[in-house]
C-alpha cells in the first residue's frame, strides 16, 4: 500500500487482483445489479489509489479498504445515483447474471439457488443501510465484529445488534420462502 | 419472544461471545425451546447463505480500472522518483561532474593564462628597464616590482 501511495501502478494492479472480488461482491449486495456493482467497484479502487497516502500501516488493510468501499456505496446509494432493485437482473434466458449456468448444477438446485438468492436480495433491501453493510461484511466477507465496528465507526455492541437484527430478518424471509410463501418482497421479517 | 438471550444468538453462532457469555447462552438454550428454534433457524440460514453463488466481476473491469488510474496525474513522490531514477540520474551526474571538472580546469587555465599575459605585458612595457637591471627568472611575485620599476628609479632606489 505504501508503494501504491507513491504512485506504483504495478503494486496497485497486484492489490486490485487480490481484493477486487470482495469489493465487487460487497457492492453487488448493495445495488443488486452487475453493471452498477462494477461501476461502484471501479470508483472505489480509483478512490483507493488517489487516497492511498491516507492509509496508515497500523490499520488492517482490509478494514481500510472496506471503510472506503462502505462509505462510497452508502454515499452513492443515498445520493440516489444507484437505485436498488428488488430482484436480481436476468440475462436473455431469464437467468440471474451472477448465477452459474444451470448445467453447472443440478436443475432443481439451480432453480432453488436462484430463488434463494432472490429471497435474500429482497430481504437485504428491506434492511437499513448499516444493517446491510454489517450483514454483508459478516456473512459474505467473513469479517469479525471488531473489524466491522472499525469499518462502520461503531462499537462492537452496536455491530452485534446490527448483525443479529439483519440475520434474523433474512432468516425469517428464507423461512417464509421455504414454507411456501414464495413472495419474499411482500413477506415481513 | 421476550428472552434477552435471543439478542446474543447470532453472536453465539458466529463465535463472537466470550467463554462466559457463550456458556450462559448454552445453559439458556437447554431450557428454552423458543430460543432453540431461533438458534436452529439462524444456524440453517447462515449455512445456506454461505452456499450462495458469489458475484463475479467481468475481466473488462480490471482493464477499465487500470486505464483510469493510468490517466490520473502522477503523485509528487513518483514524479520525483522518475527524475532521480538511476537510468537518468547516473548519466546526468556524470555529465554534471564532468562539467564541474572542465569548469575548474578551464578556470585555472584561464587564470594562469591571464597571469602570464599580465607578466608578459609588464615585461614588454618595461623591457628597456629590465635590460638595465638584468632581471632574470621573473615570476608572478616579481610583477609588482617590475610594474613599479620606473617609480623606484625616480625615487633613486634601484
Amino acid at each position: 500500500m505504501l508503494r501504491v501511495a507513491a504512485g506504483d501502478t504495478a503494486a496497485f494492479a497486484a492489490l486490485y487482483d487480490r481484493h477486487h472480488r470482495s469489493v465487487a461482491r460487497f457492492a453487488h449486495r448493495f445495488v443488486q445489479d452487475a453493471g452498477k456493482a462494477e461501476e461502484l467497484t471501479q470508483d472505489i479502487f480509483v478512490k483507493l489509489f488517489r487516497h492511498a497516502g491516507r492509509y496508515r500501516a497500523t490499520a488492517r488493510f482490509k478494514t481500510f479498504l472496506f471503510r472506503v468501499a462502505a462509505n462510497h456505496c452508502l454515499n452513492e446509494v443515498r445520493r440516489g445515483e444507484y437505485r436498488v432493485t428488488h430482484v436480481p437482473e436476468h440475462d436473455e434466458e431469464g437467468r440471474p447474471m451472477e448465477m452459474p449456468a444451470p448445467e453447472a448444477q443440478a436443475p432443481d438446485r439451480a432453480v432453488e439457488g436462484r430463488e434463494l438468492e432472490a429471497t435474500v436480495s429482497a430481504a437485504l433491501q428491506r434492511l437499513s443501510e448499516r444493517e446491510r453493510t454489517a450483514f454483508a461484511l459478516c456473512r459474505f466477507e467473513g469479517m469479525s465484529y471488531r473489524d466491522i465496528a472499525e469499518v462502520l465507526s461503531a462499537s462492537e455492541a452496536a455491530v452485534k445488534s446490527l448483525i443479529h437484527r439483519a440475520t434474523l430478518s433474512v432468516a425469517r424471509a428464507v423461512e417464509a420462502w421455504q414454507a411456501g410463501a414464495r413472495s419474499p418482497a411482500r413477506s415481513e421479517a | 419472544m421476550s428472552c434477552t438471550v435471543e439478542d446474543e444468538l447470532t453472536a453465539y453462532l458466529d463465535g463472537e461471545l466470550s467463554a462466559v457469555e457463550a456458556a450462559r447462552v448454552r445453559t439458556h438454550l437447554a431450557s428454552c425451546a423458543d430460543c432453540r428454534a431461533t438458534e436452529a433457524l439462524l444456524r440453517r440460514t447462515v449455512t445456506e447463505l454461505a452456499a450462495l453463488p458469489a458475484f463475479e466481476p467481468s475481466v473488462g473491469l480490471r482493464r477499465r480500472v487500470l486505464a483510469e488510474v493510468d490517466a490520473l496525474p502522477r503523485p509528487w513522490p513518483e514524479r520525483l522518483r522518475a527524475w532521480f531514477r538511476p537510468a537518468l540520474l547516473a548519466p546526468t551526474g556524470v555529465a554534471m561532474a564532468a562539467a564541474v571538472v572542465v569548469a575548474v580546469v578551464a578556470g585555472k587555465h584561464v587564470a594562469t593564462e591571464r597571469a602570464e599575459q599580465r607578466t608578459e605585458l609588464a615585461v614588454a612595457e618595461h623591457y628597456e628597464l629590465l635590460n638595465d637591471y638584468e632581471v632574470v627568472g621573473l615570476s608572478g611575485d616579481d610583477l609588482d616590482v617590475v610594474e613599479h620599476l620606473d617609480e623606484l628609479q625616480k625615487e633613486g632606489r634601484p
